[in-house]
């Protein structure tokens, strides 16, 4: 399968015009981390309630119980950390799993990661009500569970790419199924898991920021760490092999790093599309393909076009708030056709 | 003369195809040997089977006497590197952050790049002479240029035993010759042991030291090239009828006349 068919458009300008690369990878790194920082910020001052700059400031650095404070403190900041982490760790999962799967297609959704975290999320929220509390963790489990299943499926006498992302299709349209069946059976009670499903940012609070910090922050070491790994197996399987690689191995951790990301993001915010799908694609476009820089720019990308997402989400039909997902996929499905025609 | 790799009753099948069938061979540690033989004889699965890319149904396979699959992964690239029939790199790449990746053998995930690294990198850019090409990027360079970059990068992985898997198959004449005499160089300045497939028979008699002529699985025959690449043996082994005669160099050259009826 190939997956590099074209150098990527900024290489083509900067040997062009004879831009030097390290600093135009130094200021794209610099710009991606300006738009996660304002998205972060822009979270944090628009919102329903007006409050002006220089009392968020105030309240920064001095919280009080004011309702004022509340909102930042307990509503509008952790929402925007939430925000943060979860599009940093999506995008490094769809980044490690383009790399795995050796197709610039895979993403957490596409291999039915998701639709795991979906399936165990749903299960919680419609058939045992009571136990609410539980629905991270059971949507955590689920999504690794079906990372195993789509293991177990592909495996024959080792991994192949292509067979992993079929199967993970397959694992993806069958748990899509169970979701389906049991909003259809339970239409009912529908209407709170609907959030759930498009991938919302709404409500999300502390617990919510404390559920996925430790796995962002491990999730990103680890992504870190296998930058120069990613970065051997780019050369293929046998290239990457004869370079002393152990190339089953390395698949198999580097996809249980990716379902670990995938798994904490979805499990706290819901089936958020297309944020591992476009996030690695622009960041390669932007930084070429050199996992040591593509894994620290699409977490600081990923984090930056959620945050911002999810302010103009909240901004645009003020009072009433969008899912984040909703504008991700507006902005995602053009984006996806987009490089479809491009780079492919 | 001691023997870099050594084969012994080796079979490899795919499936329920046997590809390789018994096959024995000692490649000499510090020279250049061949595999030639028809399409489909086995020859890529036989290297395949070196790097153990492919299981060995029954036989062995050692490397400077110790059976492959005894070493570690890492181990096992520091000793022996492979360069395959086709290659794809990441079309952004520069030439000196692929031939850094031969380095990869020699690295922990938390180690640093050591000056060793670095030492071995500008010496393979210097070997393959393409030193003022390193800051070019992959998808700019010719043909050519390109496979001396791959080479590049298997000698920074500092092997003692180099396999390639036709390396002048996609080149013109000129490239062909430069690569051919790229690895004659490098065998005789640091007696780095070459392996490798061969498709123009002219190349093997005139770059190569040693011989082993393959059909369907089977070694046929094994020698020094000159003495054993012949016009009957080419006839068995091809169907095809040559001509021969030597040329100003005292080197013998062969020309492909008719397919055997």
């Amino acid at each position: 399968m190939k997956v590099f068919s074209r150098l990527p458009e900024i290489d083509k300008t900067i040997t062009k015009y004879g831009i030097n690369r390290k600093w135009w990878r130094f200021g794209v790194l610099l710009t991606f981390l300006a738009l996660a920082v304002t998205g972060l910020f822009l979270s944090i001052i628009k919102g329903a309630a007006e409050i002006s700059l220089a009392q968020i400031f105030l309240i920064l650095t001095a919280p009080d119980s004011e309702p004022a404070s509340q909102i930042i403190w307990n509503i509008r900041l952790p929402r925007a950390i939430v925000g943060a982490l979860v599009g940093s760790n999506l995008a490094l999962s769809g980044a490690i799993l383009q790399a795995v799967m050796r197709n610039p297609l895979a993403d957490p959704h596409i291999i039915g990661i998701s639709a795991g975290a979906g399936l165990g999320g749903i299960v919680m929220m419609i058939l045992l009500p009571a136990y609410s509390n539980l629905v991270t963790p059971v949507a955590f489990v689920g999504a690794m569970a079906a990372a195993v299943a789509i293991y177990i499926l592909a495996w024959k006498n080792g991994i192949k790419p292509v067979r992993m992302i079929l199967a993970g299709v397959a694992v993806s349209t069958f748990l899509s199924a169970g979701i389906s069946g049991i909003m259809i059976f339970y239409s009912d009670r529908v209407h709170g898991a609907l959030m759930w499903m498009v991938g919302g940012l709404s409500a999300r609070s502390w617990p919510h920021v404390t559920i996925i910090l430790p796995y962002a922050v491990i999730g990103l070491i680890l992504a870190l760490i296998s930058a120069y790994y990613l970065n051997v197996l780019q050369l293929g399987d046998e290239m990457a092999r004869g370079l002393g690689l152990n190339v089953e191995l390395a698949r198999v951790l580097l996809t249980a790093v990716a379902a670990l990301l995938a798994a904490s993001a979805v499990s706290v915010v819901g089936l958020l599309g297309f944020v591992g799908l476009i996030v690695p694609h622009i960041t390669r476009l932007l930084l070429g393909t050199d996992y040591r820089l593509l894994i620290p720019g699409a977490a600081l990308l990923g984090a930056a076009i959620v945050t911002l997402s999810d302010t103009f989400a909240r901004v645009i039909l003020a009072p009433v708030e969008l899912p984040v997902g909703i504008i991700m996929a507006i902005i995602g499905a053009p984006f996806f056709l987009f490089l479809l025609r491009r780079q492919l | 003369m001691t023997a870099a790799l050594t084969f012994q009753m080796v079979s490899v099948a795919y499936a329920r195809k046997l590809i390789i069938d018994e096959f024995n061979l000692t490649v000499p540690s510090g020279q250049i040997t061949a595999i030639i033989g028809p399409n489909g004889c086995g020859k890529s699965t036989l290297l395949k089977a070196v790097c153990r890319m492919m299981p060995c149904r029954s036989g062995n396979i050692t490397l400077f006497g110790k059976n492959v699959h005894c070493y570690t992964h890492k181990a096992f690239a520091r000793q022996l590197a492979i360069l395959t029939q086709s290659h794809t790199a990441p079309p952004d790449l520069l030439v000196r952050d692929l031939v850094a990746l031969g380095r990869f053998p020699y690295r922990s995930f938390y180690s640093g790049f050591s000056g060793e690294d670095e030492a071995a990198i500008l010496e393979a850019l210097e070997a393959t002479g393409m030193s003022g090409l390193a800051e070019r990027l992959l998808n700019t360079l010719s043909g050519g240029e390109k496979q001396r970059a791959w080479i590049a990068m298997a000698l920074a992985q500092r092997p003692k035993v180099l396999l390639l898997d036709e390396p002048t198959t996609y080149l013109d004449i000129s490239h062909q010759l430069e690569i051919m005499q790229l690895l004659r160089r490098l065998n005789q300045q640091t007696g780095l042991t070459i392996l490798l497939v061969l498709h123009d028979l002219n190349q093997a008699i005139r770059f190569t030291d040693q011989v082993a002529v393959m059909k369907a699985g089977k070694l046929v025959t094994s020698g020094p090239t000159a003495k054993t690449i012949t016009a009957s043996l080419l006839q068995q082994v091809f169907g095809v009828k040559v001509e021969t005669f030597v040329d100003a160099d005292g080197v013998t050259a062969l020309i492909p006349m008719d397919l055997c009826k």
